[in-house]
């Protein structure tokens, strides 16, 4: 069983991930392109990508994300 | 005022060819870059991919625990031959993919910590192992006897030396050779029996070389025979590998020649060796780890090694060496030397210059690869092209990649009982393995040369590697977990088939850097991950072309007439298949065709009996069965034909002119087994068939058959199918 665990830390130095929800990714039969939810606050996020088991094929073609930066005052600016 | 709502930005991060960075913070590491990926590869731009398996690439050898050293050594006139030796038995054995061929056992040694030299020259092909201890005499293998001790020893400056037998022989018999150290020439004594007097002994010298050797003594082997050597000579024993004739009886017998204080053997008991400007070079004994000898020039086991004079002594214990060009490097554990000039001492026209305060702890580490010479100790993994270095670690623009992470895998470091192993793959990639005191594998990495980017590999836990280069470019690994090496070209191309490594299964991580790391907070959304990953086949679709009951072959018909093409594609078919091609039954395998008369104008005939018939060159190629290969056609009317097979242009045709058959352009093209002679053997696969304009163009036609049919085809003809790659 071919799967793709995806962890999510927030912070500068990373270290503490955490899984997404839709984790783990299922194995494909062709190119697919899969939501994650992150649902963080930080000023960035590292992604952790883990596969246990032997696979025929293991590609990782982009990740994309959806970042906004918060109104100043957020930060009491 | 309403301040105006902060848009969601979407970014996407597809490039990881920087590797892996850990010379800055997290923060810091750049676009590109990584923090960590472990059997990831990640070279090619836009994609990140899980490697394939390192899996069993020869035949085992002997027993032994593992292997421990090996080296792909091409003799003139044999060929090449991957030669690994076992560990604790010091099996010296070739190994194919089918079998092995054991060549003896070394004797003595403790362990071998310097690759295998292969030393070429005049008649003396061999492949040289020196011990670890800096107290045993190497050995040699000479790609078909045993392999064999540098016994026997050798004058050095005039004077006296003794001649002895040891091991009581009973019968059997030896040679000298007698050298003129002025010119160089070597003559050879007739057999000289084992229990010679030292009258026989003069006879034979006198024969060989008249009016210049004088021996005294008395009757071998109980007696030692003393030999007078006059200024301007040599005299050495022969191993029984070069003259033919041995001693036999007793227990292990030995024939000797040395000063007649039995201090020296007459051949360096040296650990690190290597080949420069035609002389074998030894160095660092356990007497004199700072020294290195040269070698009698094109002849190190039968010509006289000048013990006495011909030698350097560097600063510091030399830990290794490597020629270049024109400049032998000699490194000890911290400094970098290089020897300029031609002739060894005695006479010598050589100086010795610092390149750097930079040292290689592991001679297995040294690797060189076009006129540079790579490198590792603790601090690093340097280049050097003989004037001044860089680290492997910097890349061109400046970013340090993982210098510190490297750095911080050393700790309890003794080059004694540690292993710091290179390898080289495709004249591109390194493959640098650290072992530990127990042989446990620290970490291995691979590095993109050519961006100087590393990434984090599993496997293997390798002794020493051994590169081939040449048409089919490999590297393969003596570890301590097989009796057989393990190939790494596949690592490159996963498959199906090499899912899993030869010691399991495998998964891989990504750990990516902190992403759009700037000042203040955000929010992050969600993230898409573009992905492909199947645990089955992958799917990979080759065309089957059968011929069992005739031709079986597909069409494609241009759109336009083209005067020039270039069509490439891969093909693979079995030795059987050769056999009952080679046995006069040729096939075409690719056909252009014209538009006016339907012949061909240009055919690919089978290996070995030239490609196709008068239209082309008929000069021979070589597609290997049971390997695919890239055959490349070039044909321009009028001007050219040519063939290409895995790069290399194995034939030019001969009739590319106007009124023969070059004297059309090109209509369609046909692949596949035409106008053959049927046969249950005659399968051929192909993939990959592209056609365009310019060379590895596809702007004509384009085919990987992952559609899994032939619709982008013309038409097809007898029994052509598509089927999962078997291979």
């Amino acid at each position: 069983m071919a799967d793709l665990a995806v962890y999510v830390s927030v912070g500068a130095e990373s270290g503490a991930y955490v899984l997404v929800p839709e984790s783990p990714l299922p194995e494909t039969s062709a190119f697919a392109r899969r939501r994650l939810t992150v649902s963080k606050d930080s000023e960035c996020v590292s992604f952790y990508f883990f596969q246990q088991f032997s696979t025929a094929r293991t590609e990782i073609y982009a990740l994309e994300y959806d970042v906004r930066p918060y109104q100043p005052d957020a930060e009491g600016v | 005022m309403a301040r105006p709502r902060q848009i969601w930005q979407n970014r996407v991060e597809s490039d990881w060819t920087l590797g892996i960075i850990r010379d800055t913070a997290r923060t810091g590491i750049p676009v590109g870059g990584v923090y960590n990926a472990i059997d990831m590869l990640l070279y090619k731009p836009g994609v990140a991919f899980k490697r394939g398996g390192i899996i069993q690439g020869t035949f085992a050898a002997g027993s032994g625990t593992g292997l421990i050293a090996t080296l792909y050594a091409n003799f003139p006139g044999i060929g090449g031959q991957l030669i690994a030796v076992t560990g604790g038995t010091f099996l010296v054995d070739e190994l194919t993919e089918s079998a092995r061929v054991g060549h003896g056992v070394i004797t003595g040694f403790t362990n071998i910590i310097d690759p295998p030299t292969l030393f070429v020259g005049g008649s003396q092909n061999v492949v040289v192992f020196c011990d670890s201890t800096g107290t045993k005499i190497p050995w040699f293998y000479n790609g078909g006897d045993d392999v064999q001790e540098f016994q026997g020893g050798n004058s050095g400056a005039p004077g006296d030396y003794s001649l002895a037998i040891t091991g009581n022989p009973t019968s059997g018999a030896f040679k000298l050779a007698a050298q003129d150290l002025v010119s160089g020439f070597s003559y050879v004594t007739a057999a000289i029996d084992w229990d010679a007097s030292f009258g026989d002994v003069q006879t034979a010298l006198e024969a060989a070389a008249p009016n210049t050797f004088v021996t005294s003594g008395g009757d071998l082997p109980g007696t030692q025979i003393t030999i007078t050597v006059p200024t301007d000579w040599a005299v050495s024993v022969l191993p029984a590998a070069v003259s033919g004739v041995s001693l036999g009886g007793g227990t292990d017998p030995k024939i000797s020649l040395g000063p007649v204080d039995g201090t020296s053997t007459g051949v360096p008991t040296a650990i690190h060796s290597t080949v420069h400007l035609q002389r074998l070079i030894l160095a660092n004994s356990s007497v004199y780890p700072n020294r290195l000898w040269f070698g009698p020039l094109l002849n190190p086991t039968g010509g006289a090694w000048n013990m006495a004079e011909s030698w350097w002594d560097m600063d510091a214990a030399v830990s290794g060496m490597a020629s270049l060009s024109n400049q032998l490097l000699v490194f000890s554990y911290d400094t970098m030397w290089r020897i300029i000039g031609d002739t060894p001492p005695p006479g010598s026209n050589m100086t010795l210059e610092p390149i750097g305060h930079v040292g290689c702890t592991d001679a297995r580490s040294i690797v060189l690869l076009e006129g540079q010479c790579i490198f590792a100790n603790p601090k690093g993994v340097y280049v050097t092209t003989g004037v001044g270095y860089e680290s492997l670690f910097v890349r061109p623009d400046g970013i340090s990649t993982i210098e510190s992470y490297w750095q911080s895998l050393f700790d309890g470091y003794d080059p004694a009982t540690w292993t710091i192993s290179c390898g080289l793959y495709g004249r591109r990639f390194l493959v640098v393995t650290l072992l530990d005191a127990d042989d446990t594998l620290v970490k291995t990495f691979l590095c993109d040369l050519s961006r100087r980017a590393w990434v984090e590999l599993t496997q293997p836990r390798a002794r020493m590697y051994a590169n081939v280069f040449g048409s089919s470019e490999e590297v393969y690994a003596a570890t301590m977990d097989f009796s057989y090496l393990m190939k790494l070209g596949g690592i490159f191309t996963p498959l199906y088939a090499n899912r899993n490594d030869a010691i399991g299964a495998f998964g891989c991580s990504l750990e990516t850097r902190p992403l759009a790391y700037s000042p203040g907070l955000k929010a992050f959304g969600d993230a898409h991950l573009s992905y492909d990953m199947r645990a089955t086949d992958t799917g990979n679709k080759v065309m089957k072309t059968d011929g069992t009951s005739g031709n079986a072959y597909v069409t494609f018909d241009l759109l336009s007439n083209e005067p020039e093409v270039w069509v490439t594609a891969r093909l693979r078919f079995s030795s059987a298949a050769r056999a009952f091609w080679d046995a006069g039954n040729p096939p075409t395998l690719m056909v252009l065709d014209a538009p006016i008369d339907i012949a061909e104008i240009f055919t690919v005939g089978l290996p070995g009996d030239g490609y196709g018939s008068a239209n082309d060159a008929g000069a021979a190629g070589n597609v290997v069965a049971g390997t695919w290969a890239t055959v490349e056609y070039h044909y321009e009317n009028g001007v050219i034909v040519e063939v290409y097979v895995d790069g290399n242009l194995e034939a030019t045709g001969s009739e590319p002119s106007a009124g023969g058959y070059g004297d059309e352009d090109v209509s369609s093209l046909l692949i596949g087994q035409v106008q053959i002679f049927a046969d249950a053997a005659s399968i051929v696969y192909y993939d990959y068939v592209n056609m365009g304009t310019t060379q590895l163009g596809t702007d004509l036609f384009s085919d990987d058959f992952s559609s899994g049919n032939l619709a982008a085809w013309t038409s097809t003809d007898g029994d052509v199918t598509v089927v999962a790659d078997p291979f």
